[in-house]
């Protein structure tokens, strides 16, 4: 989104019936060209541009007489600019990013150079390349990560996950079983051009249930393929732990200005062994990955329609000494310095182990009403197959899965987007769904049909020094939970409506500095894992169970932000507190639960009233011309107010601080990273105490290079540098296995682009 | 033309092989969902005295698996003292109509499975008596041998021990352990 402020010159020049348009388009934060911007006159044939390198396009052979320009660049809306034509024309044309003035939680202007506590840029993901969506997202201000051994794992925002965070992959609301804390996103992280996490109003448009946050996975744009070019990239990354291995690649293209049809296809190969700790090898931690995607649209004079699949697989290796029979299996495996099952390296992935498919189809339109005025309407089909394979109890027993979930999700979506930048720009919507989940195999949670309905409305506005921004959704929901007792169904039909609204304001500050408040409300339903829910945890050794009363939960957030810009620092903080009504948590239950593998303890769901709240914090310094220096903090505190105990499973105070040196040619950047104890624990509500805090040291080189013609970025990156023995609170498998040990990663980036004739 | 007549071409194509592909739906909710993986519902011990010839049970069952509802029985192990028994294990899926006998499947893998048995309280003496194929204890037989008056408890582990097994019950993971009541008089 952008709005724009645009100076018009007009050179008098005597010439004929024909004229010339020329101009720039530059971003306004830094006055730096844009390019890839399509600059196009309405109702003329074969009037149209791209930018270059340099923001400047030229239109000719015009006619004299009214004109209507229309400018339109990825992830903007489109601007529309009349005028008489009278002389050959050039225009300046500063856009200028809606984010920059409005929206909620991001606080710096966009450029390339700067980095943000919200926002991960393409220029950050790159150096991130090969690693697990979640992964990407650790650079947020206040996310950590929630995982299942070294393959698994999924972000933890200011100290919420699973279904309190909203994965918005596409456009389009990831739906798999989201509730499991050792399911991962099944997103292929090479699609990733941008992470957002977004928590002001603009959220509203996704979820009304994102607690903890609403994260935007978004692509590049299909739109900013041009005819006359095949562009792609192909990725190839190594990685020593593990021995991984992962190529990736798009290509794209727009067949012709006469006929606008733009296509991509995308690809993913990924394939890693078992990952080592300083001491040893994890047994059965192998990973193997294979998507594709595809992506087709039209754009009509004033239509916009878009085409896209993708279809993620993974096969993932569970860590075989954290699958044990019962809890003395477990008192042992954790008395134990070392995992009890020894390994070498492998690739091959045995039982346990998991198999997830995803399929996403995903139609838009986009109709541009007016100048001011587009209507956006997204209709999604979402496939999502979730296999678990336990350990087999004999060779004799049955091979196939132990657990085997498939979700359908259909969602549809219409919204009316209004851009009016000097009064009020809205987005108003409607968007509906229908999801079923069925099972087969082992009985955790049952299947269901769940139901929704939405409407939103979402608002900005600018009145001097101050701009606000604020949002209501209200939504009806429905589950019908299928509760089947050896051969006796029971369905259990839920409803819950309920609203949500967010409100924001910002105060500039000077120039260079802004103050910016929120509060915001959201609710969340019980899932049905927390309602219905009466199974064992294979790898925690535990038993489950829902609470089939259990009320929504209702959260309200507020928080306070500051950031800072200066041409050589920036600052960014935000303080929140957030109190949760309701808060629906695992709390251990006193009598064990007899079982004939023995007496496994039972956890329960039950609600109490929580807060949470904490700092996220972000400084960054240039030194001389070419250092840098980044610092970021992140702390949270947790309490169950009812009977005033922490949280568990809450992100300790952690920090890190990166040096560096950049001149363009060549980055250089040594990372050092300190993660705290979790003291904040209930004595005896875990087996073990938290892990001891830890340092950890990383180093990343970067630089570019050709060969002939062809541009080569290169990138090498090392973690855990000085192979330090660590365990994380975050991770689930910390009872049995330290982590991931030194670890060096090769990237090489080959842009491709090929002209081609149309 | 003909560029645009190729490209919708390509198009349909891409949009009828998306759609074969989510064609693959699954069960749904309302079908009664299937469990094939095969469940441990019950344990049985049937105690020959070695004397009087006369077999007593003991049972554990819970139907429903880990989790769910609590064991429907959960027999006590009753023993004369000085009395010597021969001791058989049958592990059922009663789940199953009719019950599957998973003890056979034990047997027929006899070297990658062991029975442990800890007497705790009681003063019983426990021999297992039947091999598997490299010569080392299995334990669905056995012979007991009660040696005086006491209550206390008999912990039965069926340890899982594929390509590990030397006999001792610390290598593998738990299938079975459940803890009987025994009472000696």
């Amino acid at each position: 989104m952008m709005m724009y402020c645009i100076r018009i010159s007009l050179f008098s020049q005597e010439s004929g019936c024909k004229y010339v348009i020329k101009g720039r388009v530059l971003d306004s934060s830094h006055g730096s060209p844009l390019t890839h911007v399509e600059v196009e006159i309405i109702g003329q044939k074969n009037k149209r541009s791209n930018t270059d390198a340099e923001g400047q396009f030229i239109i000719d052979g015009l006619c004299a007489g009214q004109i209507e320009l229309h400018i339109s660049h990825e992830q903007c809306e489109h601007i529309h600019l009349h005028f008489q034509l009278l002389h050959d024309t050039s225009v300046t044309i500063v856009l200028k990013h809606i984010e920059q003035e409005f929206e909620g939680a991001k606080l710096s202007v966009k450029g390339e150079k700067q980095d943000k506590l919200s926002t991960i840029s393409a220029k950050q993901l790159e150096s991130r390349k090969g690693s697990s969506i979640a992964s990407l997202m650790l650079d947020i201000g206040g996310v950590s990560l929630l995982k299942s051994g070294s393959n698994v794992s999924k972000p933890i925002v200011n100290g919420l996950h699973s279904n309190r965070v909203i994965i918005i992959n596409n456009g389009i609301r990831q739906e798999g079983q989201n509730w499991g804390m050792e399911h991962a996103p099944e997103i292929d992280a090479f699609l990733a051009n941008e992470i957002e996490l977004l928590k002001g109003a603009e959220s509203l448009r996704y979820a009304s249930d994102g607690i903890g946050g609403v994260v935007l996975v978004k692509p590049s744009s299909i739109f900013r393929e041009t005819a006359g070019l095949l562009r792609g990239e192909l990725n190839i990354v190594g990685a020593t732990n593990g021995r991984m291995g992962v190529i990736s690649g798009f290509a794209g293209n727009k067949l012709s200005d006469k006929f606008p049809l733009y296509w991509r296809i995308q690809g993913t190969i990924k394939q890693g062994g078992n990952v080592k700790t300083p001491d040893y090898y994890l047994a059965n931690t192998g990973v193997n990955e294979a998507n594709y995607s595809a992506n087709l649209a039209y754009k009509f004079k004033r239509l916009k329609t878009e085409l896209f699949y993708s279809h993620f697989e993974n096969k993932i290796g569970i860590f075989s000494g954290s699958h044990i029979g019962n809890l003395s299996d477990l008192q042992k495996a954790m008395n134990s310095d070392r995992p009890l099952i020894s390994s070498g390296f492998t690739y091959d992935i045995k039982r346990p182990y998991q198999f997830v498919t995803h399929q996403l189809l995903k139609i838009k339109n986009d109709y541009l009403v007016n100048a001011q005025n587009s209507i956006e309407f997204i209709f999604s089909y979402q496939n999502n197959h979730r296999q678990e394979f336990d350990l087999l109890r004999s060779a004799t027993a049955y091979a196939g899965p132990s657990f085997d979930y498939y979700i359908h999700t259909y969602m549809g979506d219409v919204v009316w987007v209004h851009n009016d930048f000097h009064r009020l720009s809205f987005k108003a919507g409607v968007f509906g769904m229908r999801q079923s989940n069925a099972y087969t195999g082992r009985f955790f949670i049952p299947g269901f049909y769940q139901k929704g309905l939405a409407a939103y409305f979402t608002a900005n506005k600018s009145i001097g020094k101050m701009q606000y921004e604020a949002g209501i959704r209200y939504d009806i929901k429905q589950l019908e939970a299928y509760l089947w007792e050896r051969s006796v169904l029971r369905i259990n039909t839920l409803h819950f409506n309920n609203f949500t609204y967010v409100l924001q304001a910002y105060r500039q500050l000077g120039t260079r500095s802004k103050l910016g408040f929120l509060h915001s409300t959201s609710w969340r339903p019980p899932a049905p894992n927390e309602l219905y829910a009466n199974g064992l945890h294979q790898g925690l050794a535990s038993i489950e169970i829902g609470d089939s009363s259990l009320r929504p939960e209702r959260s309200f957030n507020q928080s306070l932000t500051y950031s800072l810009q200066k041409k050589s620092s920036s600052i960014e903080i935000e303080a929140y507190y957030q109190y949760i009504n309701g808060f629906i948590n695992l709390v251990p239950s006193l009598i064990p639960q007899l079982t004939i593998r023995g007496a496994f303890p039972v956890f329960k769901y039950e609600q109490n009233n929580a807060e949470i709240y904490g700092l996220n914090l972000m400084v960054k310094q240039d030194f001389k011309k070419y250092f840098f220096s980044k610092t970021t903090a992140n702390i949270l505190f947790g309490h169950n107010i009812s009977n005033k105990h922490p949280l568990s499973q809450m992100p300790p105070l952690s920090g890190k601080t990166s040096l560096g040196f950049d001149n363009k040619k060549m980055s250089i950047q040594f990372t050092f990273q300190y993660t705290a104890t979790q003291y904040r624990y209930v004595a005896g509500s875990d087996y073990k105490t938290p892990p001891k805090g830890y340092y950890l040291m990383g180093l990343e080189l970067a630089f570019p290079f050709k060969i002939k013609r062809q541009d080569f970025k290169f990138n090498l990156s090392v973690s855990n540098l000085s192979n330090t023995r660590y365990r994380d609170y975050l991770n689930r498998f910390r009872y049995f296995a330290d982590e991931q040990g030194f670890n060096l990663t090769a990237r090489l980036i080959i842009p491709i682009h090929i002209q081609t004739n149309t | 033309m003909n560029n645009k007549k190729r490209t919708a071409f390509l198009g349909l194509l891409i949009i009828t092989s998306l759609c074969n592909s989510c064609k693959d739906k699954g069960p749904q909710p309302g079908n009664e969902p299937k469990n094939e993986t095969e469940l441990i519902t019950t344990v049985q011990l049937e105690l020959t005295d070695s004397v009087l010839f006369t077999k007593s049970y003991a049972v554990f069952r819970d139907l429903d698996g880990d989790g769910g509802n609590n064991p429907s029985q959960f027999d006590s192990i009753k023993l004369s003292k000085q009395h010597t028994y021969l001791t058989r294990i049958y592990l059922l899926d009663e789940s199953k109509t009719p019950a599957d006998t998973i003890s056979n499947d034990v047997l027929s893998e006899a070297k990658d499975h062991l029975f442990v048995f800890t007497p705790s309280g009681v003063d019983v003496k426990v021999k297992i008596e039947d091999k598997d194929d490299n010569n080392l204890p299995l334990g669905l037989l056995s012979i007991w041998r009660a040696i005086s008056n006491g209550t206390g408890k008999m912990k039965l582990t069926l340890k899982h021990q594929p390509g590990v097994k030397n006999g001792t019950p610390e290598p593998g993971e738990t299938d079975v352990e459940v803890n009987f009541n025994c009472i000696i008089n």
